[in-house]
This record gives structure tokens, sequence and C-alpha cells, in this order.
């Protein structure tokens, strides 16, 4: 008896080292890797990997794109890359000033730079976003819990448990996605002034900085968007600010963003872009060639004839008054205040994200292809570029 | 007159021989019908196995995914070129329909896998409000009219094909045809050289016109081209043999002399062969070799005979002590030197190469057979022909008299002459020295290496590579992880952050993985906006980002993928790059779970191959040289002998080395055991020469005098011994594959040079070494 007991606690002891010795292999199993924390490589193929938005810190212009990518153009002209300390695909790009900038991406992160773009570093990850909305809604559920405590009309008290388990559910999500890593890029970044900046991005997300950074609040309950859609661009002139997004959403703010409104779309499909011009008509872009101006901050709008049904994604308006949109298959929409529109293709027919004005006549485009120019400089790189890019 | 050698008592392997004339006759002749029918059917076989190193770890890993990268590369692309205009033409397109259908029914062809404009695989897509939207290209009700034609413009345009199935110039498109190994149904194996063929008749002489342009790549198509070209090689042997014919003729001026040691040596040939397939050894385009150098090795010692014999018919022996005599004469000299060449030969086993090992092999059966046919079966085949009378009158006239080249190679006993040579030859060996520097590994040429720069086959693929957006040199590494794990999401990333490194790497155009087709899906998915360009950390947005993933980019369980690295060129230094590049990534980056491991694709192999050869090329010279040394020491116990020797052939071989780098001739699969072939053979006419000038020397000639002697007893023969051989290979140089033609070139050279080194640089060194002063009177 004594040595059969004597061999089971032998055999259990084998069971129990065994598990032990599973979880220390485990544990060992962390990657070595992290994208977001990975410092982007070094590289001279940039300017033809992908770029998805430039921007001007008002001396030079600086593109972002894929790989934690940065470039930025120096005095002569020739693009130098930036110090950045992630790897993740860079979504958007800002200036607050000619140093402060701020820039968004993938897996949840938000970049900061203080000198002009040249090295540019991590204010928030994924990992904090998860925590910081986790927060966010848990503090939602606690409120929530102490009216529906003292609220009496039935009413009210239904619509308040649809909340609460509204709320429950993100927090849910959340703690799913703790295991998985975060998920949510941020999709565009508007940089007020050195100390605020607000953050989009996929599913609702909306964040705000009032402290150059150092601390982001999560907004998104500012807007009414039930269905968590993807805000794909904000932007902002003195006080009124706009957001466009997934499904036609349309918000507008008068007050430098403190409080939203939901606006009626003109477009029930998805829109990827908006710019104000000079006149602070609103222009706003997206799926199958659809897009919209309005004279009166987004009341009403006016259909722009396009002549394509390629998506378009970015636009700026110019010195004398022509509005630029860019988009899919190399397209360049160029409209007069007449709103007519002339229909430019660039050789590449590459997919093409972002544009700004260099000189008269003379614009630099982002994209699949990288850096692209119009007029169209086919050289070499750019054929191979463009060829890959139509892909 | 007399023979030094008729002093000599009969060996016993000479009254073996000479004993029973007949039953030997009767043997020799059952041996030849038995190894003759098997020789009859040696096919010759081109797997690509048996070309690569197959110890060497890159492909160990090959191997072990071989069959879940087989989809990937078994793919020929038919490009049919719009000459007068572009492919939105009515007439164009229903010929490209037809040629569609007809490569449909060729057996191998994957069917549901071929794609080109006329097949329903080939899809537009579109995003709209409500989701996808798509169709195939050809649009509905398709007509050959103007508009119809202009739907299918815009159709193109927007599914992407643009650079893949249709030029960037739109003046061609290509139909893709993906193979099957094995026949779904009846289990077959592929027959490349038929499919090869049939894409020939039916697609190719069919189709091309004035209008229609025909251009085919893939390997199929290489592997049928190669075979067709090693057949051809079959009519150059039959060259190689009316050449010998009449050399031997010119040389002997007797008919029965040229008949009976172009037979016997044939006879050696068909035994190499009948063994070959005896011991299971196939016979490949680089072991082709062999027959020609075992038929001029044949015929250079069957000269030796049959010299020899009419010497001693000049003498006034009967034909049977003629024979005697010669066989006696020549024996040890012959074996010491068919030794040397098999044993040369046999060094070569060291490369870990197949086909190098066959070649081997094969060399080795055949010097040993040329032993027995050519020192055995022709002396008693002459014992009983003699010479004729015509050739013992030619053999008296020319004996008297001393060949005036003869006169000239003997002057380089003197002080002067020996002294220039040597400098001249210093100088030479400068040259040699300072071009082999430049010396590269591997195949130098664009397109296909095995094939000519501008075969069809290789100017049908720089077509592709110029319109399309695609490279034919592909490094392929497999990423390795535990089964269903291909596309978790630490792998993808551990991959993109790989990918992005190698294409930061020097001679990378382009990689391209499962990693590629989950950030379009992201892409896709997320409306076409570009902003989604990414991988996502969630599994079921990966799944669905992979809802669309061609064959081949994962295994069938999910613990590989293949990320595929496109080049600029399939150079030695750009592969070498590549593969330090990995290295050095694999070194910054562990994951548990998942390894990049290399190599496959066609510059995977080439860098293994590189490799073995690199680590080869030194050894492989250490052991032929070693072994030929020793066995020069061997025979004539005298350093000073084996410097005279060993010096002209070392001399030959950095020359060789040289010309390579000058004619852009890499050192690859081919050309390394080059080298060993012609120190091997190249030693011969050293040992015939020295073992005549030992044999003038104790008998107390002059060191000038004992050339001349030796000359007037080999030097006839040497030259006609070198010529042969050469003769042999040169025909080669016409080669349609292109690495025949290069071995056909080196080796003509080595021969030739080896010879006039001998002939030249022996009396030189001599002289230089103060060899025979001691015997001066």
């Amino acid at each position: 008896m004594r040595s059969s007991f004597a061999q089971f606690g032998l055999l259990l002891g084998a069971l129990f080292s065994t598990a032990v010795y599973a979880q220390d292999g485990n544990t060992t199993t962390n990657t070595d890797y992290e994208v977001i924390s990975a410092p982007a490589l070094s590289s001279d193929e940039i300017e033809r990997e992908v770029l998805i938005e430039i921007a001007s810190n008002g001396q030079q212009l600086v593109a972002v794109g894929a790989h934690g990518n940065v470039i930025r153009q120096d005095e002569s002209g020739s693009w130098i890359q930036a110090n950045v300390d992630s790897s993740v695909l860079i979504t958007s790009v800002d200036f607050a000033s000619e140093e402060k900038g701020w820039a968004t991406g993938h897996h949840g992160v938000i970049l900061t730079t203080e000198d002009g773009g040249q090295t540019w570093t991590r204010q928030l990850d994924g990992f904090q976003l998860m925590e910081l909305e986790k927060a966010f809604y848990q503090k939602k559920v606690a409120t929530l819990q102490e009216r529906l405590e003292t609220e009496e009309d039935k009413e009210v008290i239904s619509e308040l448990e649809w909340q609460l388990e509204e709320m429950q559910f993100q927090i849910s999500n959340i703690e799913v996605a703790e295991e998985e890593g975060p998920s949510k890029p941020f999709l565009d970044i508007l940089a007020v002034d050195e100390q605020t900046a607000f953050a989009i991005g996929a599913y609702g997300t909306f964040l705000k900085t009032s402290d150059g950074g150092a601390n982001w609040q999560v907004i998104s309950d500012k807007l009414e968007n039930p269905g968590g859609y993807h805000l794909n661009a904000i932007i902002a002139r003195n006080s009124d600010f706009f957001i466009v997004g997934e499904a036609g959403l349309l918000f507008s703010s008068e007050n430098s963003g403190e409080d939203w409104t939901r606006l009626e779309s003109p477009y029930r499909g998805s829109l990827f872009g908006a710019h104000l011009d000079n006149a602070n008509n609103l222009w706003v872009y997206g799926l199958r060639g659809n897009a919209y101006v309005s004279e009166d901050k987004g009341q009403s709008f006016e259909q722009i004839e396009t002549g394509t049904r390629v998506n378009l994604s970015a636009g700026v308006a110019t010195d004398s008054g022509e509005q630029l949109i860019v988009g899919h298959s190399g397209t360049i929409l160029k409209v007069d205040a007449a709103l007519n529109v002339e229909l430019l293709r660039h050789p590449s027919g590459s997919v093409m994200t972002d544009i700004v004005v260099v000189n008269d006549g003379e614009w630099l485009m982002t994209g699949r292809s990288g850096l692209l120019h119009w007029p169209a400089k086919v050289t070499e790189e750019e054929a191979l570029a463009s060829q890959q890019g139509a892909q | 007159m007399d023979n030094p050698i008729s002093k000599k008592p009969a060996g016993i392997i000479e009254k073996l021989l000479f004993g029973f004339r007949a039953p030997w006759l009767v043997i020799f002749l059952l041996i030849t019908v038995f190894l003759g029918y098997n020789a009859a059917q040696v096919r010759p076989d081109a797997s690509l196995t048996k070309m690569i190193p197959t110890h060497h770890p890159f492909i160990q890993n090959y191997f072990e995914y071989q069959d879940d990268l087989a989809s990937l590369g078994n793919v020929v692309r038919i490009a049919v070129e719009h000459k007068n205009g572009d492919i939105f033409d009515a007439e164009f397109q229903q010929e490209l329909q037809e040629i569609t259908d007809e490569v449909f029914f060729i057996p191998g062809v994957n069917r549901s896998g071929l794609r080109s404009l006329w097949t329903p695989n080939v899809r537009w897509m579109e995003v709209t409000e409500e989701g996808f939207v798509g169709g195939p290209v050809i649009p509905d009700g398709y007509d050959g009219s103007e508009q119809s034609l202009e739907q299918l413009r815009t159709n193109v345009l927007r599914s992407g094909e643009v650079g893949n199935l249709v030029a960037n110039n739109f003046e061609s498109t290509i139909i893709y045809v993906p193979l099957d190994e094995v026949h779904p149904e009846t289990g077959e194996k592929l027959d490349y050289q038929e499919f090869s063929e049939k894409l020939e008749t039916l697609v190719r002489d069919k189709y091309q016109s004035d209008d229609i342009g025909i251009h085919i790549t893939g390997f199929a198509k290489l592997i049928g081209d190669l075979i067709e070209g090693a057949e051809q090689v079959g009519l150059f042997f039959l060259l190689a043999i009316a050449i010998t014919l009449a050399m031997l003729y010119a040389y002997s001026r007797c008919w029965r002399s040229t008949f009976t040691v172009l037979g016997c040596s044939i006879i050696a040939v068909l035994w190499q062969l009948g063994i070959i397939k005896l011991i299971g050894s196939g016979i490949n385009p680089y072991s082709m070799l062999v027959p020609f150098l075992v038929f001029a090795i044949g015929v250079s010692h069957g000269v030796q005979v049959i010299n020899a014999i009419s010497h001693n018919r000049v003498a006034g022996f009967d034909k049977l002590e003629s024979a005697k005599l010669a066989f006696r004469g020549l024996y040890v000299a012959g074996l010491t030197a068919l030794a040397s060449d098999a044993i040369g030969f046999t060094t070569l086993m060291v490369i870990d190469i197949e086909v190098i090992k066959e070649l081997a092999i094969a060399a080795s059966i055949g010097v040993a057979v040329v032993v027995l046919t050519n020192l055995g079966l022709l002396p008693i085949l002459m014992s009983y022909l003699g010479t004729s009378k015509n050739g013992v009158e030619y053999e008296k006239r020319i004996e008297g008299e001393r060949h005036p080249i003869f006169e000239l190679f003997s002057k380089f006993t003197q002080p002067k002459w020996a002294y220039s040579a040597v400098a001249v030859a210093l100088a030479m060996l400068a040259w040699g020295l300072i071009n082999s520097q430049n010396m590269e590994i591997g195949d130098l040429d664009k397109g296909a290496p095995e094939l000519r720069p501008d075969s069809r086959y290789n100017q049908d693929n720089a077509f592709i590579v110029d319109n399309y957006s695609s490279s034919t040199d592909i490094f392929v590494v497999m990423a390795a992880s535990a089964p269903e794990q291909c596309i978790a999401y630490d792998n993808l990333e551990l991959m993109e952050r790989f990918s992005w490194h190698m294409e930061n790497t020097p001679g990378v155009q382009d990689v391209k993985s499962v990693v590629y087709v989950s950030k379009m899906g992201m892409f896709g998915i997320n409306e076409g906006n570009l902003k989604w360009f990414s991988l996502n950390r969630n599994k079921y947005v990966i799944n669905a980002s992979l809802s669309r993933i061609p064959d081949g980019l994962i295994n069938n369980d999910c613990s590989m993928a293949p990320i595929i690295i496109y080049l600029d060129d399939h150079k030695a230094k750009t592969l070498q790059t590549v593969v330090d590049s990995v290295e050095s990534f694999n070194g910054r980056y562990q994951q548990e779970g998942l390894d990049l491991l290399m190599a496959a694709g066609n510059s995977g192999i080439e860098a293994a191959t590189n490799s073995v050869i690199e680590k080869a090329q030194h050894k492989m010279l250490l052991w032929v040289y070693g072994v030929v040394i020793v066995l020069c020491f061997i025979s004539f116990r005298s350093l000073r002998a084996v410097a005279c020797i060993i010096l002209p052939l070392a001399f030959t071989t950095v020359m060789s080395q040289g010309l390579m780098a000058v004619l852009g001739i890499g050192i690859k699969v081919a050309t390394l055991p080059v080298i060993a072939l012609g120190v091997g053979i190249g030693v011969d006419y050293g040992i015939y020469i020295y073992s005549k000038v030992k044999e003038g020397l104790q008998q107390g000639m002059s060191l000038q005098d004992t050339y001349k002697y030796s000359l007037d007893n080999t030097g006839k023969a040497v030259g006609f011994t070198g010529l042969t051989l050469a003769i042999g290979v040169a025909t080669w140089i016409f080669s349609p594959i292109k690495f025949q033609a290069d071995m056909g070139i080196l080796l003509t050279f080595m021969f030739l040079w080896n010879m006039l080194g001998a002939l030249i640089l022996i009396p030189a060194l001599a002289r230089l070494f103060r060899v025979g002063n001691n015997n001066q009177q």
C-alpha cells in the first residue's frame, strides 16, 4: 500500500512539475518584436513605399506612411528620414507650429515631435488606449448605475438600462482585446495649438489632449455615433470644426470641438476626406467618386459632377481658387469656382491619399507608390513604382 | 633498328593476354553485346534534385516543404503579343480565346488554375455603397464591337491585372498555366518534354504569325528545351567520330589501324554506358560529356598502341610480335596515365552535388574500361590484322626524316630557349593570376543560365520581364510555424518586419507573401481606404483579410508560408547579400514558434549551390593535384620529375581560370569538374613524355638528345592525342545548352594548352632544374 502511495505521489509531483515547466515555457514565447515599440528601420526605399499623408510645419514638408516611416524635405529639396520610435503604419500628420506636431498610426499609436519633425516619440499606444477606454466606460457604468438607483420614470429606466448594457458590452469588448492586443487604428489628427489636439479613429474612437499630449482624454461620447462607425477625417478653421466618417457620418462643432452636432449627410456611403476652401466652403468626398460642397457650414450640400467612380481620399484648395481632390487610379480632380471639373490622371495609375501644392501648378501627392509629382516626373523609379502600385 | 623493349622479358599479363587470344576475343564480344544492349536503353534525364547539393541546409529545408511549394513554382506563362497594335482588337481577342481553349486541353494543365482574359476566374472588382461588386473582365454579351472592346479595356484597368496578366504597354497578354506535377486522375507524372513539345506544336507553330507573337517561359518549358538540346548532343558525337576518323587515317595511312582504334574506342563508350545503366546511375546533361571523353581517351591511347606497332613492323617484327612488344612497352605508362585519370576523376566525389558525382563515377568507369579495350582488346585485334602495307610504308618513309616542329620543340632543352620559354610562361602566368582574381562563382548571364542568352527561351523570358512587372530570379524564405499558426498575428507581424528588412537589401526588387495579401485584404474590406493598409491583431479580421488568398502562399495545415523575394539578378554577389541579410535578421529577431528558413526558389537553390561550390573548389584542386603528384612521384621517384610534369599543368589551370574570368564564365556545377578533368587527363602527356626522357637518360644521352629521342617516340602521339581530345570536346562549343558550351570551351583550351605546356615546358623546366646533368658525358 505504502509503496503505491509513494508512486502516486511521484506521479503527482511529475504532473505538477510538468505543469510548472509548461507555464515557464509559455512565458518565454513572448516575442521580442513588437511593432508598436520597434524603431523604424533606416531605408532608402521610403519615397517609393506606401505614404499616407503629407503636411507642412510652415517651413518644411513632412510625409508619413508604412513601417513608421516619416520623411521630411530639407533646404536642398531632398528627402531625409526622421527618427521614429515605432514601426506602425502612420495614418496622419499635423503641425501646431514650426516645432510641435503630432502623428497617428495603427495599434493606437500617437506620436509627437518637438523639433519640427526630426524625431518622433510615442505619447500613446493601443495598450494605454484600452486602459483609457476601459476607465472611460467604467466611469460611465458607475454614473448610469447611480442614476438608475434614483430614477423612477420607467421609460427613462429602460433607456438607461439599454445604455448600461451597451457600456458593459464595450468593456467586455476591451477585455477580449486585452488578450489579443490593440487592434484599433487612429485615422486622423488635428493639431489646434501646441497644447491642444484631437485624434479620431476606427469604431468611433475620439480623443483630445489639452496639455501637449501628456494626457489624452476619451471624448467619443461627444459624437452621436451609436453604430460605432469609423471616423475618417477631422478639419478646422477658427472655431468651426468638422468630422467625416464611414456611412456618410458628418459632425460639426462651432465652439472649437467642445460640443458636436450630427449633420444630415448628403451621402450614405463612406466619406474619406474633407477640406475648407478659401471662402470657407466645406468640401467632403468619399466612395465612388462622390464629392459635395457646402456654402453654409454643412447645412446643405451641392453634389459635384466628378465624372469618375473611383474613391476620393483627400483634397486641398489652391491660391487661385481651385480645388484639387485626389483618389484611386491616379485620379486628380481639378474643380474651378464654377464647379466645373477637369479630370487629370497621374500616369502611375496609383492609389493616391493626399496632395499639397508646392508651387503654382506643381503638386506633390502621397499614396500606394510613395511620393508622386505633378506634372508627372516619370523617372525609372516612378515607372517601377507605378507598376507595383497598379497591382 | 633495335628496340630496347624487345630485350625485356614478357610479363605475366602479356602471357595471359596473348596466350589465349581467341577466348579473349569471344569474351570481349559477349560483354560488348550484353553491355551494348543495356547502353541502348540509356535515356538522358534532367532531374532538378540531381543538380543541387542535397545535403546543404537550404536544400534540406526546401525538401521539407517541396510539396507545399510546388503550386507556387510550376507554372508556364504564355505571352500572346499583338505585333501591330494593342490587345483591344476583335481579331486578336478571338485568337487569344482560341489559344486559351487549346491550352486548356493540353494534358498536365491544372484547368481550374488556368488564367487568361478569357477564363472566368479573371475578374474586376469594385467597392460600392453596398459592398463589393464585380464580374469577369470579358463583358457579358461580348461581340467584338467597338463598344464591348471599350468595356473590356475598362474592366482590365479595374481588374488590377495590368503588369500581371496584361503587359504594362497593353500590347500583349499572358495566359497563366499552372501545371499538375502528377495527373490528378491517372496519377501519371508530368512528362516535361512531351508537354513542352505540345506547347510548340499546338500553340507556337499554330498561332505565331506576322500579327501574333508567342512567348513561352516556365520551368517545364525550360526542362523541355534542355532535354531537346541534350538530344542534339548525340549528333555532335557522330561529328566527333567523323573528324577523328579522318585524323586517324591521316596519321596512320592505314584503314585497318584506323577502324580498329575507332572500333575499340566506341566499344569503350558502349561498355561505359552499359555499366552506368546497370548500376542505376543515369546520364544527365553534365555527364553526357563523359562518352566524348572516354572516346577521346580511348583514341589517344589507341594511337600510342598502333604507333608502337607500326614502329615495330618497320623494325621487322611480325604482326604478333609487334603487338606484343607494343603492349610490353606501353602498358606501364598507359596504366599509370589511365590510373591518374581515373583517380583524378574520383576526386570530384568530394563535391556534394549528384550530377558531379555521377560524372565522376561515369568518367572513372569509362577510363577503367579504356584500359581493357584499348590496352587489351586493341593489341589482340592488331596482332591478327597487323598494320597494312600502306601504313608500314608510310611509317618507314617518315621515320627517317625528323619533323621540323619536333626540331623546334627539342630546342627548348637549350638554356637560351628554355629560359625564354619559362619567362614567357611566367608572364602569361601573371596574366592568368591577375584575371583569375575576377573569377566569379555562379551564373552570370540574365535569364535561364542553363541556356544561351540568345536562345529562344531566354528571348521569350526577356520579353516577359521587360513588359510585365515580374522578375524571374526568385529567392524564397519559408516561414515555418506550428500547424494552424502560419497566420497568427505575432508571426505575420514578424514576417512583415522581415519583408521590409529584405526590401531594403540591395539587389531586392520586391517581396511578396501572405502578409502582403492580408494588407491588401485590409485595404479591400475597408472600402479601399489606404489608411488600413496594415496588419491587424484580431484573428477574425486577419481571416477576413485573407479570404481571397491565392494558391501556394500558405500550405495545407498552415504551418508554412513562403516569403517570395524578387531579385535584380542571380549573380553570386547578389545572392550572398540576400543570404547575409536574412541571417542578420534571424540573428536580431528570434521568435519562438516562427523560423525563417532559407531557401527555395531558383535563386535560393543557386545560393546553396554557390556556397557548396565555393567551398569545394579549393578542396577539389588540392585533391586532384595531391593525387597526381603522388602518382608521378611513385612512377618517377624524383621530385624534379614531379616538378617538370606538374608545373605546366598548374600553369594551364591558372590560365584557364583567367580565361573564365575574361569570357565571363562563372565557377558552377558545370565548370567546376572541368579543371579536375583537364588536370587528370593533361597529366598523361607529361607522363608519356617524361617516361621516354627517363629512358633516354638511363641510356646516358644528353638532355637534348634525350628529348629528341622522346619526341621521336611519343611526340607525334602526344600531339595527336591533344588534338583528338580537343576535337572530341570542341564539338560541345556548339551545344544549345550554355553550360555544355562552357565546358566545351574550357576543356578544349585545357587539352590544347596542356599539350603545348608538356611539349615546351617539360624540356625547358628539365633544363632549368638541371635534370640529366649528372648523366651528361
